[in-house]
């Protein structure tokens, strides 16, 4: 994927680099949105992000991991903006969902529970759901990706989607669903 | 009927589908603008053809980039860079002595390096506190959009006292700077903020940066961009979870100070609390006054206890410390961040960008 550009912006070339950014900033926030659940700080570490993947990018060894080392870069600014997050107390917003006929997560009860259930996740656990089940990055990649053992991406993603399977579960008990009534 | 695991987590995958994609205009142009004026990080084990530097690269590479970006986006986008210093190396300068910055000789702006001027934590050594150390707070400015993005607080002795976002000195922020306006530039100055506001006129907006435009030579008594030096500092003590920190703690003020390292909670007891203007610590953070020489002293005690500063520059992280075995599940961390405080006796999260 891009290697060429990839190598060029390694040796400082900022068109590459430009180009890089409009082709590959969009996935970034993408995945940056669903692990922080905040439009506002998912830009900000969009952006903290980018900027480090510019300075650090000659460190890259393997330009054909570019792809890999930009979601580990960007997770670990989605825990820098994690912290912030904590510290400013913003207004949490829910994501816009577009539910239809055929959508599994017609039911409101499901969304609700999956963002509070996802909200007691930590970043790590977070990162480990939306690399493997929103990229569909395989779990060696996910692991290679943010830089830890295949095992412990497997133990963090089991736990995660207990934890959201679960949530599921409570919106189906009929007490919830009279309590949403 | 329960749900099988597969339906469940079709369910998780079509919620994290849900929801917007794509790189927004704010980012995409601050990026742009912001990456040819960081240096590249450049490895020892690097090959030869990787030791050139990005700015010896610099003029041709840059003038395509430029061709590129027009091209590809249109003249648009780059709508929000803020004019003036385009060609200025952003460097961290903390712990030098803090100048100041004249405006620039394009008249309708301040030259960019202002964002170097001011500092996070602790002042340089021998720094004067900004005079008068008290006085009455008269409209808080947000800016949260590009070109420029911070916090801007405007003082009745007319003191202008403003960070920007994504500043260089902590790499997040420029930690606070100070200008200083005549009584009819204060009058301009809230007129111009009440005619830009943002969001259902939530927030009053308001960009330093752009002010020598917009107001006359008379409405400034000093227009040099200064760091704003406190007179007082804010300890606040804040403890986070290690996995996640969304999680609040059920530590008391006096249990997080009896935590500390001796010298240092010895330091911090019977302090009286600073108010946290923007809640930015929590309800379960302590802020705790301090002069600048009990500040220093703390910070000797940090260090001395083997606590260093982190990347943030006002932050002490004491992992591991064996009074946090909390009650709670989980490893704890307790902060230790310095905020200057500001003339109105309120602080904010200084460093947070």
């Amino acid at each position: 994927m891009d290697t060429e550009l990839v190598i060029a912006a390694q040796r400082g070339d900022e068109e590459a680099f430009a180009t890089l950014v409009v082709a590959h900033g969009g996935r970034l926030q993408g995945v940056a949105h669903r692990i922080l659940r905040d439009f506002d700080l998912a830009e900000d570490a969009t952006q903290q992000a980018l900027l480090r993947i510019w300075k650090s990018l000659p460190t890259l060894r393997d330009p054909a991991r570019f792809e890999a080392w930009s979601y580990q870069l960007l997770v670990r600014a989605c825990h820098s903006e994690a912290r912030r997050m904590r510290h400013w107390s913003p207004d949490l917003l829910l994501l816009d969902t577009d539910a239809s006929a055929d959508d599994p997560l017609a039911d409101i009860a499901d969304r609700d529970q999956l963002e509070r259930a996802f909200r007691t996740l930590s970043v790590d656990h977070r990162a480990v759901v939306v690399l493997h089940h929103y990229l569909d990055l395989p779990l060696v990649e996910v692991a290679a990706a943010l830089g830890i053992r295949v095992g412990t991406a497997g133990s963090r993603l089991h736990y995660a989607m207990r934890a959201l399977h679960a949530a599921l579960d409570a919106a189906e008990r009929p007490a919830f669903q009279e309590a949403t009534r | 009927m329960m749900r099988m695991d597969h339906d469940r987590t079709r369910a998780v995958r079509a919620w994290l589908a849900a929801g917007s994609d794509g790189l927004s205009p704010r980012v995409r142009d601050n990026v742009l603008h912001e990456f040819p004026l960081t240096s590249q990080d450049r490895p020892y084990w690097a090959a030869p053809w990787l030791q050139t530097s990005s700015f010896a690269v610099g003029a041709a590479a840059g003038a395509a980039a430029v061709t590129l970006a027009v091209a590809m986006l249109g003249a648009g986008l780059f709508g929000g860079i803020r004019p003036g210093g385009a060609g200025a190396t952003p460097t961290s300068t903390p712990d030098a002595p803090s100048p100041t910055v004249a405006p620039s000789a394009t008249p309708n702006t301040l030259d960019r390096s202002y964002r170097d001027v001011g500092f996070i934590g602790l002042p340089p050594p021998g720094a004067t506190p900004s005079d008068p150390t008290h006085t009455e707070l008269i409209e808080v400015f947000w800016r949260p959009v590009p070109p420029y993005k911070g916090a801007a607080f405007l003082y009745a002795d007319g003191r202008l006292i403003w960070n920007e976002y994504f500043g260089e000195a902590n790499s997040r922020s420029t930690g606070w700077l100070e200008q200083s306006l005549t009584d009819e530039g204060m009058e301009l100055v809230r007129a111009l903020a009440t005619e830009a506001q943002f969001k259902g006129q939530r927030l009053r907006i308001l960009s330093p940066e752009e002010l020598p435009g917009l107001l006359p030579a008379r409405a400034w008594v000093d227009q040099a961009v200064r760091p704003y030096v406190p007179s007082g500092y804010a300890a606040c003590l804040f403890v986070t979870e290690e996995e996640n920190p969304f999680t609040e703690s059920d530590m008391t003020p006096e249990e997080m100070v009896a935590a500390l390292p001796r010298a240092a909670a010895d330091l911090l007891g019977d302090r009286p609390p600073v108010v946290d203007s923007s809640n930015s610590y929590g309800a379960d953070s302590a802020c705790l006054e301090l002069d600048v020489a009990d500040a220093r002293r703390l910070d000797r005690a940090l260090r001395a206890a083997g606590y260093e500063q982190d990347g943030w520059r006002n932050r002490y992280l004491l992992q591991d410390y064996a009074e946090l075995d909390r009650p709670q599940a989980g490893t704890w961390w307790l902060e230790v961040w310095f905020e200057p405080i500001l003339p109105d006796g309120t602080i904010t999260c200084s460093s947070c960008g």
